[in-house]
Protein backbone atom coordinates (compact mmCIF):
# COMPACT_ATOMS: atom_id res chain seq x y z
CA UNK A 1 0.00 0.00 0.00
CA UNK A 2 2.91 2.30 0.68
CA UNK A 3 3.74 2.10 -2.98
CA UNK A 4 0.25 3.16 -3.98
CA UNK A 5 0.39 6.04 -1.58
CA UNK A 6 3.78 7.00 -2.91
CA UNK A 7 2.52 6.91 -6.49
CA UNK A 8 -0.52 8.98 -5.58
CA UNK A 9 1.71 11.40 -3.72
CA UNK A 10 4.01 12.10 -6.65
CA UNK A 11 1.04 12.39 -9.03
CA UNK A 12 1.82 9.24 -10.95
CA UNK A 13 -1.69 8.40 -12.15
CA UNK A 14 -2.50 11.72 -13.81
CA UNK A 15 1.00 11.67 -15.31
CA UNK A 16 0.47 8.17 -16.75
CA UNK A 17 -2.99 9.11 -18.03
CA UNK A 18 -1.60 12.23 -19.66
CA UNK A 19 1.25 10.25 -21.15
CA UNK A 20 -1.08 7.64 -22.67
CA UNK A 21 -3.45 10.25 -24.07
CA UNK A 22 -0.69 12.42 -25.48
CA UNK A 23 1.21 9.46 -26.95
CA UNK A 24 -1.88 8.10 -28.66
CA UNK A 25 -2.84 11.58 -29.84
CA UNK A 26 0.63 12.35 -31.17
CA UNK A 27 0.85 9.01 -32.94
CA UNK A 28 -2.56 9.25 -34.59
CA UNK A 29 -2.00 12.84 -35.63
CA UNK A 30 1.44 11.92 -37.00
CA UNK A 31 -0.13 9.16 -39.13
CA UNK A 32 -2.97 11.42 -40.25
CA UNK A 33 -0.52 14.10 -41.38
CA UNK A 34 2.51 12.00 -42.31
CA UNK A 35 0.76 9.50 -44.59
CA UNK A 36 -0.67 12.14 -46.96
CA UNK A 37 2.66 13.99 -46.89
CA UNK A 38 4.47 10.78 -47.80
CA UNK A 39 2.01 10.23 -50.64
CA UNK A 40 2.59 13.79 -51.80
CA UNK A 41 6.34 13.25 -51.77
CA UNK A 42 5.82 10.09 -53.83
CA UNK A 43 3.32 11.58 -56.26
CA UNK A 44 5.16 14.81 -57.02
CA UNK A 45 8.78 14.00 -57.55
CA UNK A 46 9.74 17.69 -57.27
CA UNK A 47 8.64 17.65 -53.67
CA UNK A 48 10.64 14.58 -52.78
CA UNK A 49 14.16 16.05 -52.39
CA UNK A 50 13.21 19.08 -50.22
CA UNK A 51 10.77 17.12 -48.12
CA UNK A 52 12.96 14.08 -47.56
CA UNK A 53 15.97 16.38 -47.18
CA UNK A 54 14.25 18.39 -44.46
CA UNK A 55 13.07 15.23 -42.75
CA UNK A 56 16.59 13.85 -42.91
CA UNK A 57 17.93 17.08 -41.39
CA UNK A 58 15.50 16.79 -38.49
CA UNK A 59 16.44 13.15 -38.06
CA UNK A 60 20.06 14.13 -37.49
CA UNK A 61 19.21 16.44 -34.58
CA UNK A 62 19.23 14.71 -31.18
CA UNK A 63 15.74 14.93 -29.75
CA UNK A 64 16.87 15.65 -26.23
CA UNK A 65 18.99 18.60 -27.41
CA UNK A 66 16.10 20.10 -29.34
CA UNK A 67 13.91 20.05 -26.26
CA UNK A 68 16.81 21.53 -24.32
CA UNK A 69 16.99 24.40 -26.79
CA UNK A 70 13.24 24.96 -26.59
CA UNK A 71 13.50 25.00 -22.83
CA UNK A 72 16.44 27.40 -22.80
CA UNK A 73 14.55 29.72 -25.15
CA UNK A 74 11.83 29.76 -22.52
CA UNK A 75 9.36 28.34 -24.98
CA UNK A 76 8.99 24.96 -23.43
CA UNK A 77 5.29 25.32 -23.08
CA UNK A 78 3.36 22.12 -23.42
CA UNK A 79 1.98 23.15 -26.80
CA UNK A 80 5.30 23.95 -28.48
CA UNK A 81 6.98 20.87 -27.09
CA UNK A 82 4.11 18.66 -28.20
CA UNK A 83 4.43 20.21 -31.65
CA UNK A 84 8.11 19.31 -31.60
CA UNK A 85 7.23 15.76 -30.52
CA UNK A 86 4.73 15.57 -33.35
CA UNK A 87 7.39 16.66 -35.83
CA UNK A 88 9.76 13.91 -34.76
CA UNK A 89 6.99 11.33 -34.87
CA UNK A 90 5.84 12.32 -38.36
CA UNK A 91 9.28 11.67 -39.88
CA UNK A 92 9.25 7.86 -39.92
CA UNK A 93 5.68 7.93 -41.26
CA UNK A 94 6.69 10.14 -44.20
CA UNK A 95 9.82 8.09 -44.85
CA UNK A 96 8.01 4.78 -44.71
CA UNK A 97 5.13 5.92 -46.90
CA UNK A 98 7.35 7.49 -49.55
CA UNK A 99 9.66 4.49 -49.64
CA UNK A 100 6.82 1.98 -49.71
CA UNK A 101 5.10 3.56 -52.68
CA UNK A 102 8.32 4.43 -54.49
CA UNK A 103 9.59 0.89 -54.61
CA UNK A 104 6.46 -0.47 -56.31
CA UNK A 105 7.77 0.68 -59.69
CA UNK A 106 5.99 0.88 -63.04
CA UNK A 107 5.12 -2.72 -64.00
CA UNK A 108 2.28 -3.47 -61.52
CA UNK A 109 0.84 0.01 -62.07
CA UNK A 110 0.96 -0.39 -65.84
CA UNK A 111 -0.57 -3.84 -65.53
CA UNK A 112 -3.39 -2.48 -63.37
CA UNK A 113 -4.01 0.50 -65.68
CA UNK A 114 -3.82 -1.76 -68.72
CA UNK A 115 -6.51 -4.01 -67.26
CA UNK A 116 -8.78 -1.01 -67.06
CA UNK A 117 -8.79 -0.47 -63.29
CA UNK A 118 -9.83 3.01 -62.20
CA UNK A 119 -7.38 5.03 -60.07
CA UNK A 120 -9.20 4.52 -56.76
CA UNK A 121 -9.29 0.74 -57.24
CA UNK A 122 -5.62 0.73 -58.18
CA UNK A 123 -4.81 2.60 -55.00
CA UNK A 124 -6.77 0.28 -52.75
CA UNK A 125 -6.19 -3.08 -54.43
CA UNK A 126 -2.67 -2.70 -55.77
CA UNK A 127 -0.68 0.23 -54.41
CA UNK A 128 -1.72 0.13 -50.76
CA UNK A 129 -1.05 -3.60 -50.24
CA UNK A 130 2.25 -3.43 -52.13
CA UNK A 131 3.42 -0.41 -50.12
CA UNK A 132 2.16 -1.76 -46.81
CA UNK A 133 5.40 -3.38 -45.54
CA UNK A 134 7.34 -0.10 -45.56
CA UNK A 135 4.35 1.98 -44.48
CA UNK A 136 3.74 -0.31 -41.51
CA UNK A 137 7.43 -0.40 -40.63
CA UNK A 138 7.33 3.41 -40.60
CA UNK A 139 4.30 3.36 -38.31
CA UNK A 140 6.11 1.02 -35.96
CA UNK A 141 9.08 3.34 -35.70
CA UNK A 142 6.70 6.28 -35.24
CA UNK A 143 4.90 4.51 -32.40
CA UNK A 144 8.11 3.99 -30.49
CA UNK A 145 9.25 7.53 -31.30
CA UNK A 146 5.93 8.91 -30.01
CA UNK A 147 6.47 7.34 -26.58
CA UNK A 148 10.01 8.75 -26.35
CA UNK A 149 9.17 12.18 -27.68
CA UNK A 150 6.09 12.63 -25.51
CA UNK A 151 8.21 11.69 -22.50
CA UNK A 152 10.65 14.45 -23.44
CA UNK A 153 7.89 16.90 -24.27
CA UNK A 154 6.21 16.50 -20.88
CA UNK A 155 9.26 17.40 -18.79
CA UNK A 156 7.38 20.51 -17.66
CA UNK A 157 4.31 18.48 -16.74
CA UNK A 158 1.47 16.53 -18.27
CA UNK A 159 3.21 13.17 -18.59
CA UNK A 160 5.86 10.77 -17.33
CA UNK A 161 8.67 13.15 -18.38
CA UNK A 162 7.80 15.46 -15.51
CA UNK A 163 8.30 12.63 -12.98
CA UNK A 164 11.70 11.78 -14.43
CA UNK A 165 12.94 15.38 -14.47
CA UNK A 166 11.51 16.15 -11.03
CA UNK A 167 13.05 12.91 -9.64
CA UNK A 168 16.44 13.87 -11.00
CA UNK A 169 16.12 17.39 -9.64
CA UNK A 170 15.17 16.19 -6.14
CA UNK A 171 17.69 13.35 -6.30
CA UNK A 172 14.73 11.04 -5.70
CA UNK A 173 15.54 7.72 -7.41
CA UNK A 174 12.14 6.14 -6.78
CA UNK A 175 10.40 9.07 -8.40
CA UNK A 176 12.69 8.93 -11.45
CA UNK A 177 12.04 5.22 -11.79
CA UNK A 178 8.29 5.74 -11.42
CA UNK A 179 8.52 7.86 -14.56
CA UNK A 180 11.21 5.99 -16.47
CA UNK A 181 10.09 2.36 -16.05
CA UNK A 182 6.51 2.86 -17.29
CA UNK A 183 7.88 4.93 -20.20
CA UNK A 184 10.14 2.02 -21.21
CA UNK A 185 7.31 -0.47 -20.79
CA UNK A 186 5.04 1.71 -22.88
CA UNK A 187 7.63 1.82 -25.68
CA UNK A 188 7.85 -1.98 -25.63
CA UNK A 189 4.08 -2.36 -25.68
CA UNK A 190 3.76 0.12 -28.54
CA UNK A 191 6.40 -1.78 -30.52
CA UNK A 192 4.76 -5.16 -29.93
CA UNK A 193 1.28 -3.87 -30.71
CA UNK A 194 2.45 -2.34 -33.98
CA UNK A 195 4.41 -5.48 -34.86
CA UNK A 196 1.16 -7.39 -34.43
CA UNK A 197 -0.67 -4.84 -36.59
CA UNK A 198 2.07 -5.30 -39.21
CA UNK A 199 1.35 -9.03 -39.40
CA UNK A 200 -2.34 -8.32 -39.60
CA UNK A 201 -2.20 -5.72 -42.37
CA UNK A 202 0.68 -6.77 -44.63
CA UNK A 203 -0.11 -9.60 -47.11
CA UNK A 204 1.81 -12.81 -46.39
CA UNK A 205 4.19 -12.84 -49.42
CA UNK A 206 5.30 -9.27 -48.67
CA UNK A 207 5.86 -9.91 -44.96
CA UNK A 208 8.43 -12.46 -45.91
CA UNK A 209 10.39 -10.00 -48.00
CA UNK A 210 10.11 -7.19 -45.48
CA UNK A 211 11.77 -9.36 -42.86
CA UNK A 212 14.77 -9.80 -45.12
CA UNK A 213 14.96 -6.09 -45.90
CA UNK A 214 14.86 -5.15 -42.23
CA UNK A 215 17.48 -7.72 -41.45
CA UNK A 216 19.86 -6.29 -44.04
CA UNK A 217 19.10 -2.76 -42.90
CA UNK A 218 20.14 -3.64 -39.38
CA UNK B 1 -7.67 -3.65 -87.36
CA UNK B 2 -5.44 -1.26 -85.46
CA UNK B 3 -4.28 1.79 -87.40
CA UNK B 4 -1.69 4.43 -86.60
CA UNK B 5 -2.24 7.61 -88.61
CA UNK B 6 0.66 10.06 -88.71
CA UNK B 7 1.36 9.42 -85.05
CA UNK B 8 4.07 11.48 -83.39
CA UNK B 9 5.17 11.93 -79.82
CA UNK B 10 7.54 14.36 -78.23
CA UNK B 11 8.35 14.70 -74.57
CA UNK B 12 9.91 17.94 -73.40
CA UNK B 13 11.31 18.83 -76.83
CA UNK B 14 12.69 15.33 -77.51
CA UNK B 15 11.06 13.54 -80.40
CA UNK B 16 10.20 10.00 -79.33
CA UNK B 17 8.08 9.02 -82.33
CA UNK B 18 7.61 10.68 -85.67
CA UNK B 19 5.23 9.98 -88.52
CA UNK B 20 4.31 6.44 -87.48
CA UNK B 21 1.84 4.90 -89.93
CA UNK B 22 0.91 1.27 -89.31
CA UNK B 23 -1.95 -1.03 -90.15
CA UNK B 24 -2.20 -4.08 -87.92
CA UNK B 25 -4.67 -6.53 -89.48
CA UNK B 26 -7.05 -8.64 -87.36
CA UNK B 27 -5.76 -12.01 -86.25
CA UNK B 28 -2.11 -11.36 -87.04
CA UNK B 29 0.86 -11.50 -84.75
CA UNK B 30 2.76 -8.31 -85.47
CA UNK B 31 6.21 -7.94 -83.95
CA UNK B 32 7.74 -4.52 -83.48
CA UNK B 33 11.49 -4.93 -83.18
CA UNK B 34 14.28 -2.47 -82.69
CA UNK B 35 17.05 -1.44 -80.32
CA UNK B 36 16.16 -0.03 -76.91
CA UNK B 37 14.96 3.55 -77.10
CA UNK B 38 13.61 3.19 -80.64
CA UNK B 39 10.06 4.00 -79.51
CA UNK B 40 8.59 0.51 -79.74
CA UNK B 41 7.22 0.46 -76.18
CA UNK B 42 5.78 3.96 -76.65
CA UNK B 43 4.05 2.76 -79.81
CA UNK B 44 2.60 -0.22 -77.96
CA UNK B 45 1.39 1.80 -75.01
CA UNK B 46 -0.51 4.11 -77.35
CA UNK B 47 -2.82 1.25 -78.28
CA UNK B 48 -4.21 0.97 -74.74
CA UNK B 49 -3.79 4.69 -74.11
CA UNK B 50 -1.14 4.39 -71.41
CA UNK B 51 0.56 7.03 -73.54
CA UNK B 52 -1.27 9.60 -75.64
CA UNK B 53 0.10 10.67 -79.04
CA UNK B 54 1.18 14.29 -79.41
CA UNK B 55 0.02 14.31 -83.02
CA UNK B 56 -1.97 11.94 -85.21
CA UNK B 57 -4.50 9.31 -84.18
CA UNK B 58 -4.77 5.65 -83.30
CA UNK B 59 -7.86 3.85 -84.56
CA UNK B 60 -9.30 0.47 -83.69
CA UNK B 61 -11.83 -0.84 -86.21
CA UNK B 62 -11.99 2.63 -87.72
CA UNK B 63 -12.77 4.42 -84.47
CA UNK B 64 -10.47 6.94 -82.84
CA UNK B 65 -9.58 5.42 -79.48
CA UNK B 66 -9.06 8.85 -77.93
CA UNK B 67 -12.83 9.27 -78.06
CA UNK B 68 -13.62 6.02 -76.33
CA UNK B 69 -14.04 5.59 -72.56
CA UNK B 70 -10.51 4.72 -71.48
CA UNK B 71 -11.24 1.97 -68.96
CA UNK B 72 -13.67 0.15 -71.22
CA UNK B 73 -11.07 0.32 -74.02
CA UNK B 74 -8.38 -1.15 -71.78
CA UNK B 75 -10.63 -3.93 -70.55
CA UNK B 76 -11.07 -5.04 -74.15
CA UNK B 77 -7.29 -5.31 -74.65
CA UNK B 78 -4.99 -7.84 -72.97
CA UNK B 79 -1.67 -6.43 -71.82
CA UNK B 80 1.57 -8.11 -70.74
CA UNK B 81 3.97 -5.60 -69.24
CA UNK B 82 7.72 -5.62 -69.40
CA UNK B 83 9.42 -7.29 -66.42
CA UNK B 84 7.26 -8.50 -63.59
CA UNK B 85 3.74 -7.24 -64.03
CA UNK B 86 2.18 -9.75 -61.66
CA UNK B 87 0.70 -8.51 -58.42
CA UNK B 88 3.13 -9.86 -55.85
CA UNK B 89 0.61 -9.70 -53.01
CA UNK B 90 -1.93 -11.86 -54.80
CA UNK B 91 -1.98 -15.59 -55.50
CA UNK B 92 -1.95 -16.97 -59.03
CA UNK B 93 -5.72 -17.43 -58.78
CA UNK B 94 -6.28 -13.84 -57.66
CA UNK B 95 -3.96 -12.51 -60.35
CA UNK B 96 -5.80 -14.44 -63.06
CA UNK B 97 -9.23 -13.44 -61.72
CA UNK B 98 -8.46 -9.73 -61.58
CA UNK B 99 -9.49 -8.89 -65.20
CA UNK B 100 -12.62 -11.03 -64.77
CA UNK B 101 -13.50 -9.23 -61.57
CA UNK B 102 -13.24 -5.94 -63.44
CA UNK B 103 -15.55 -7.30 -66.12
CA UNK B 104 -17.96 -8.35 -63.32
CA UNK B 105 -18.02 -12.04 -64.14
CA UNK B 106 -20.02 -14.27 -61.79
CA UNK B 107 -18.11 -16.68 -59.56
CA UNK B 108 -18.99 -19.92 -61.40
CA UNK B 109 -18.04 -18.34 -64.74
CA UNK B 110 -14.74 -17.18 -63.25
CA UNK B 111 -13.95 -20.68 -61.95
CA UNK B 112 -14.77 -22.21 -65.30
CA UNK B 113 -12.60 -19.67 -67.10
CA UNK B 114 -9.66 -20.26 -64.73
CA UNK B 115 -9.83 -23.96 -65.56
CA UNK B 116 -9.75 -23.16 -69.28
CA UNK B 117 -6.79 -20.84 -68.83
CA UNK B 118 -4.84 -23.51 -66.95
CA UNK B 119 -5.40 -25.88 -69.84
CA UNK B 120 -4.42 -23.33 -72.48
CA UNK B 121 -1.23 -22.22 -70.77
CA UNK B 122 -0.17 -25.59 -69.33
CA UNK B 123 -0.52 -24.39 -65.76
CA UNK B 124 -1.12 -27.08 -63.14
CA UNK B 125 -4.44 -26.58 -61.36
CA UNK B 126 -4.94 -27.17 -57.64
CA UNK B 127 -2.23 -26.13 -55.21
CA UNK B 128 -0.39 -24.14 -57.90
CA UNK B 129 -3.27 -21.65 -58.05
CA UNK B 130 -2.70 -20.71 -54.40
CA UNK B 131 0.99 -19.95 -54.83
CA UNK B 132 2.34 -16.43 -54.80
CA UNK B 133 4.42 -15.04 -57.70
CA UNK B 134 7.68 -15.27 -55.72
CA UNK B 135 7.17 -19.04 -55.48
CA UNK B 136 7.07 -19.45 -59.28
CA UNK B 137 9.88 -20.09 -61.74
CA UNK B 138 10.60 -17.46 -64.38
CA UNK B 139 8.71 -19.42 -67.05
CA UNK B 140 5.72 -20.01 -64.79
CA UNK B 141 5.56 -16.29 -64.02
CA UNK B 142 5.53 -15.48 -67.72
CA UNK B 143 2.84 -18.08 -68.38
CA UNK B 144 0.67 -16.60 -65.64
CA UNK B 145 1.28 -13.07 -66.98
CA UNK B 146 0.17 -14.08 -70.46
CA UNK B 147 -2.72 -16.14 -69.13
CA UNK B 148 -3.89 -13.09 -67.19
CA UNK B 149 -3.79 -10.98 -70.34
CA UNK B 150 -5.93 -13.63 -72.07
CA UNK B 151 -8.29 -14.03 -69.11
CA UNK B 152 -11.20 -11.89 -70.26
CA UNK B 153 -10.76 -13.27 -73.80
CA UNK B 154 -9.81 -9.97 -75.48
CA UNK B 155 -9.59 -9.60 -79.25
CA UNK B 156 -6.36 -7.62 -79.01
CA UNK B 157 -3.23 -8.51 -77.02
CA UNK B 158 -0.25 -6.30 -76.36
CA UNK B 159 2.99 -7.91 -75.20
CA UNK B 160 5.94 -5.81 -74.15
CA UNK B 161 9.05 -8.00 -74.45
CA UNK B 162 7.53 -10.70 -72.24
CA UNK B 163 10.34 -13.23 -72.64
CA UNK B 164 13.26 -10.87 -72.06
CA UNK B 165 13.99 -12.23 -68.60
CA UNK B 166 14.07 -15.90 -69.63
CA UNK B 167 17.05 -18.18 -70.29
CA UNK B 168 17.58 -18.89 -74.02
CA UNK B 169 16.23 -22.47 -73.84
CA UNK B 170 13.06 -21.46 -71.96
CA UNK B 171 12.69 -18.49 -74.21
CA UNK B 172 12.63 -20.70 -77.29
CA UNK B 173 10.04 -22.93 -75.67
CA UNK B 174 7.80 -19.99 -74.78
CA UNK B 175 8.10 -18.63 -78.32
CA UNK B 176 6.98 -21.99 -79.71
CA UNK B 177 4.07 -22.08 -77.28
CA UNK B 178 3.02 -18.59 -78.26
CA UNK B 179 3.04 -19.49 -81.95
CA UNK B 180 0.98 -22.61 -81.25
CA UNK B 181 -1.44 -20.60 -79.14
CA UNK B 182 -1.78 -17.97 -81.84
CA UNK B 183 -2.52 -20.61 -84.48
CA UNK B 184 -5.38 -21.80 -82.23
CA UNK B 185 -6.73 -18.44 -81.12
CA UNK B 186 -6.02 -16.11 -84.05
CA UNK B 187 -6.05 -12.94 -81.96
CA UNK B 188 -4.59 -9.62 -82.98
CA UNK B 189 -1.27 -9.50 -81.17
CA UNK B 190 1.33 -6.79 -81.00
CA UNK B 191 4.58 -8.10 -79.61
CA UNK B 192 7.62 -6.01 -78.73
CA UNK B 193 11.14 -7.40 -78.75
CA UNK B 194 14.70 -6.27 -79.17
CA UNK B 195 15.79 -9.68 -80.42
CA UNK B 196 15.59 -10.13 -84.18
CA UNK B 197 15.81 -13.92 -83.79
CA UNK B 198 12.72 -13.88 -81.61
CA UNK B 199 10.94 -11.53 -84.02
CA UNK B 200 11.57 -13.75 -87.03
CA UNK B 201 10.62 -16.87 -85.14
CA UNK B 202 7.14 -15.70 -84.16
CA UNK B 203 6.07 -12.84 -86.43
CA UNK B 204 3.34 -12.96 -89.07
CA UNK B 205 4.38 -9.42 -89.87
CA UNK B 206 7.46 -7.58 -88.75
CA UNK B 207 7.99 -3.89 -88.09
CA UNK B 208 11.53 -2.62 -87.66
CA UNK B 209 11.86 0.67 -85.79
CA UNK B 210 14.78 2.90 -85.09
CA UNK B 211 14.93 6.34 -83.45
CA UNK B 212 11.17 6.80 -83.37
CA UNK B 213 10.60 5.87 -86.99
CA UNK B 214 9.22 2.83 -88.74
CA UNK B 215 11.94 1.77 -91.18
CA UNK B 216 10.38 -1.33 -92.68
CA UNK B 217 7.06 -3.09 -92.17
CA UNK B 218 6.46 -6.32 -94.02
CA UNK B 219 6.32 -10.10 -93.77
CA UNK B 220 9.50 -11.35 -92.08
CA UNK B 221 10.57 -13.31 -95.15
CA UNK B 222 10.26 -10.15 -97.27
CA UNK B 223 12.40 -8.23 -94.82
CA UNK B 224 14.97 -11.01 -94.77
CA UNK B 225 15.00 -11.20 -98.55
CA UNK B 226 15.28 -7.51 -99.21
CA UNK B 227 16.14 -5.60 -96.07
CA UNK B 228 16.25 -1.86 -96.45
CA UNK B 229 19.77 -0.60 -96.86
CA UNK B 230 21.49 0.64 -93.75
CA UNK B 231 20.06 0.01 -90.32
CA UNK B 232 17.62 -2.79 -91.18
CA UNK B 233 20.30 -4.64 -93.10
CA UNK B 234 22.65 -4.53 -90.14
CA UNK B 235 19.87 -5.33 -87.68
CA UNK B 236 18.69 -8.48 -89.44
CA UNK B 237 22.30 -9.44 -90.07
CA UNK B 238 22.38 -10.14 -93.79
CA UNK B 239 24.95 -12.61 -95.13
CA UNK B 240 26.27 -13.40 -91.73
CA UNK B 241 27.24 -17.00 -92.48
CA UNK B 242 26.19 -18.33 -95.85
CA UNK B 243 24.81 -16.58 -98.84
CA UNK B 244 22.31 -19.23 -99.96
CA UNK B 245 20.48 -21.77 -97.77
CA UNK B 246 20.47 -24.23 -100.67
CA UNK B 247 24.20 -24.48 -100.16
CA UNK B 248 23.99 -25.22 -96.46
CA UNK B 249 24.04 -28.96 -95.76
CA UNK B 250 22.87 -30.82 -92.71
CA UNK B 251 26.48 -31.69 -91.91
CA UNK B 252 27.28 -27.95 -91.68
CA UNK B 253 24.77 -27.15 -88.98
CA UNK B 254 24.08 -30.43 -87.15
CA UNK B 255 24.94 -31.13 -83.54
CA UNK B 256 27.73 -33.70 -83.89
CA UNK B 257 27.46 -35.22 -80.43
CA UNK B 258 23.75 -35.57 -79.61
CA UNK B 259 22.71 -37.27 -76.36
CA UNK B 260 22.51 -41.00 -77.03
CA UNK B 261 21.83 -44.19 -75.10
CA UNK B 262 22.40 -47.93 -75.52
CA UNK B 263 19.18 -49.99 -75.99
CA UNK B 264 19.87 -52.28 -73.00
CA UNK B 265 20.28 -49.43 -70.50
CA UNK B 266 17.57 -49.45 -67.77
CA UNK B 267 15.00 -46.67 -68.03
CA UNK B 268 16.03 -45.13 -64.71
CA UNK B 269 19.52 -44.48 -66.04
CA UNK B 270 18.07 -43.07 -69.23
CA UNK B 271 15.88 -40.64 -67.31
CA UNK B 272 18.84 -39.52 -65.28
CA UNK B 273 20.77 -38.90 -68.47
CA UNK B 274 17.96 -36.75 -69.92
CA UNK B 275 17.75 -34.81 -66.71
CA UNK B 276 21.47 -34.10 -66.62
CA UNK B 277 21.65 -33.17 -70.31
CA UNK B 278 18.36 -31.20 -70.09
CA UNK B 279 16.82 -32.92 -73.09
CA UNK B 280 13.43 -34.58 -73.48
CA UNK B 281 14.51 -37.46 -75.67
CA UNK B 282 17.46 -39.77 -76.29
CA UNK B 283 18.72 -41.23 -79.54
CA UNK B 284 19.20 -44.99 -79.23
CA UNK B 285 22.42 -46.28 -80.76
CA UNK B 286 23.94 -49.77 -80.48
CA UNK B 287 27.58 -50.50 -79.65
CA UNK B 288 28.63 -50.20 -83.32
CA UNK B 289 27.03 -46.77 -83.73
CA UNK B 290 23.97 -47.99 -85.69
CA UNK B 291 20.93 -45.78 -85.18
CA UNK B 292 17.95 -47.73 -83.78
CA UNK B 293 15.33 -45.18 -82.75
CA UNK B 294 14.21 -42.52 -80.30
CA UNK B 295 13.16 -42.69 -76.65
CA UNK B 296 11.02 -39.83 -75.39
CA UNK B 297 10.75 -38.80 -71.74
CA UNK B 298 6.93 -39.02 -71.78
CA UNK B 299 7.04 -42.65 -72.90
CA UNK B 300 9.48 -43.54 -70.18
CA UNK B 301 7.27 -41.79 -67.62
CA UNK B 302 4.24 -43.71 -68.76
CA UNK B 303 5.99 -47.06 -68.26
CA UNK B 304 5.48 -48.66 -64.84
CA UNK B 305 8.60 -50.78 -64.53
CA UNK B 306 11.56 -48.43 -64.74
CA UNK B 307 13.99 -51.35 -64.30
CA UNK B 308 13.20 -52.56 -67.80
CA UNK B 309 15.59 -51.91 -70.69
CA UNK B 310 15.01 -48.62 -72.43
CA UNK B 311 14.51 -50.31 -75.80
CA UNK B 312 11.05 -51.44 -74.67
CA UNK B 313 9.73 -47.88 -75.06
CA UNK B 314 11.84 -47.00 -78.09
CA UNK B 315 10.03 -45.67 -81.19
CA UNK B 316 11.18 -45.50 -84.74
CA UNK B 317 12.21 -41.98 -85.80
CA UNK B 318 9.49 -40.29 -87.86
CA UNK B 319 12.06 -38.66 -90.07
CA UNK B 320 15.77 -39.02 -90.64
CA UNK B 321 18.07 -37.01 -92.86
CA UNK B 322 21.33 -37.69 -94.67
CA UNK B 323 24.32 -35.38 -94.07
CA UNK B 324 24.12 -33.79 -97.51
CA UNK B 325 20.47 -32.72 -97.34
CA UNK B 326 20.05 -28.95 -97.67
CA UNK B 327 18.30 -26.55 -95.31
CA UNK B 328 15.12 -26.20 -97.45
CA UNK B 329 14.84 -30.01 -97.56
CA UNK B 330 15.36 -30.30 -93.82
CA UNK B 331 12.82 -27.59 -93.15
CA UNK B 332 10.29 -29.34 -95.36
CA UNK B 333 10.85 -32.55 -93.41
CA UNK B 334 10.41 -30.84 -90.06
CA UNK B 335 7.14 -29.36 -91.23
CA UNK B 336 5.80 -32.45 -92.94
CA UNK B 337 6.46 -34.77 -90.00
CA UNK B 338 5.75 -32.15 -87.31
CA UNK B 339 8.91 -32.93 -85.38
CA UNK B 340 11.32 -30.53 -83.73
CA UNK B 341 14.46 -32.56 -84.33
CA UNK B 342 15.74 -34.81 -87.13
CA UNK B 343 18.54 -37.37 -86.58
CA UNK B 344 21.20 -37.34 -89.28
CA UNK B 345 22.12 -40.84 -90.42
CA UNK B 346 24.81 -42.06 -92.82
CA UNK B 347 25.02 -45.77 -93.81
CA UNK B 348 22.58 -46.52 -90.96
CA UNK B 349 24.96 -44.96 -88.44
CA UNK B 350 24.04 -41.88 -86.38
CA UNK B 351 26.28 -38.92 -87.23
CA UNK B 352 24.39 -35.96 -85.79
CA UNK B 353 21.12 -34.19 -84.98
CA UNK B 354 19.36 -31.23 -86.58
CA UNK B 355 17.04 -29.25 -84.30
CA UNK B 356 14.35 -26.84 -85.31
CA UNK B 357 16.02 -24.02 -83.45
CA UNK B 358 19.37 -24.53 -85.13
CA UNK B 359 17.64 -24.08 -88.48
CA UNK B 360 15.72 -21.04 -87.31
CA UNK B 361 18.97 -19.47 -86.18
CA UNK B 362 20.49 -20.09 -89.59
CA UNK B 363 17.42 -18.71 -91.35
CA UNK B 364 17.42 -15.56 -89.30
CA UNK B 365 20.93 -14.93 -90.47
CA UNK B 366 19.92 -15.33 -94.09
CA UNK B 367 18.37 -13.40 -96.80
CA UNK B 368 16.68 -16.30 -98.46
CA UNK B 369 13.87 -17.31 -100.72
CA UNK B 370 11.59 -18.73 -98.07
CA UNK B 371 8.85 -19.41 -100.60
CA UNK B 372 10.92 -22.14 -102.18
CA UNK B 373 10.89 -23.87 -98.84
CA UNK B 374 7.24 -23.48 -98.03
CA UNK B 375 5.32 -26.55 -99.14
CA UNK B 376 2.24 -25.68 -97.07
Amino acid sequence: MRMMEFLAHIGFWPALGGQLLLTAGTFLLAVAIGFPLGLLAYRYRVLTPPMIGFANFLKILPGFAVFGILMAMGRHSTITSLLAALFFTILPVIFGTEKGFRRIGRPPIDAALGMGMDPATIFVRVLLPLASPQVMAGLRRAGVAAVGMVTLATMRGGGLGALILEGIRQNNGSMTLAGALPACLLALIADLALAWLFRLVVPAPLRRREKRVLYIAK
Amino acid sequence: MIEFEHVGKSVGGTVVLSEVNLQIPDGELVVIAGPSGCGKTTTLKMINRLIAPSTGRVLIDGEDIARQPVQALRRSIGYVTQYAGLFEHQTVRQNLSEPLRLARWAKPAVDRRLGELCGLFSLPEGEFMDRYPYQLTATERQRVCIARAFAADPEILLMDDPFAALEPAQRGQMQDELVTLQSLMRRTMVFITSSIEEAIRIADRLCIMERGRVLQYDKPEEILRSPQEGFVERFVGRNRIFSRPQEIRASDIMITSPVTTHPEVPMLKGMEKMRLARVDSLLVVDEDGYFLGIVRAEHVHRCDNKEEAIKSVMREAKAVASPDETVPELLAKIRRFRVNAVPVVENDKLVGLITNSSIVTILSQQSMELEEVEPL
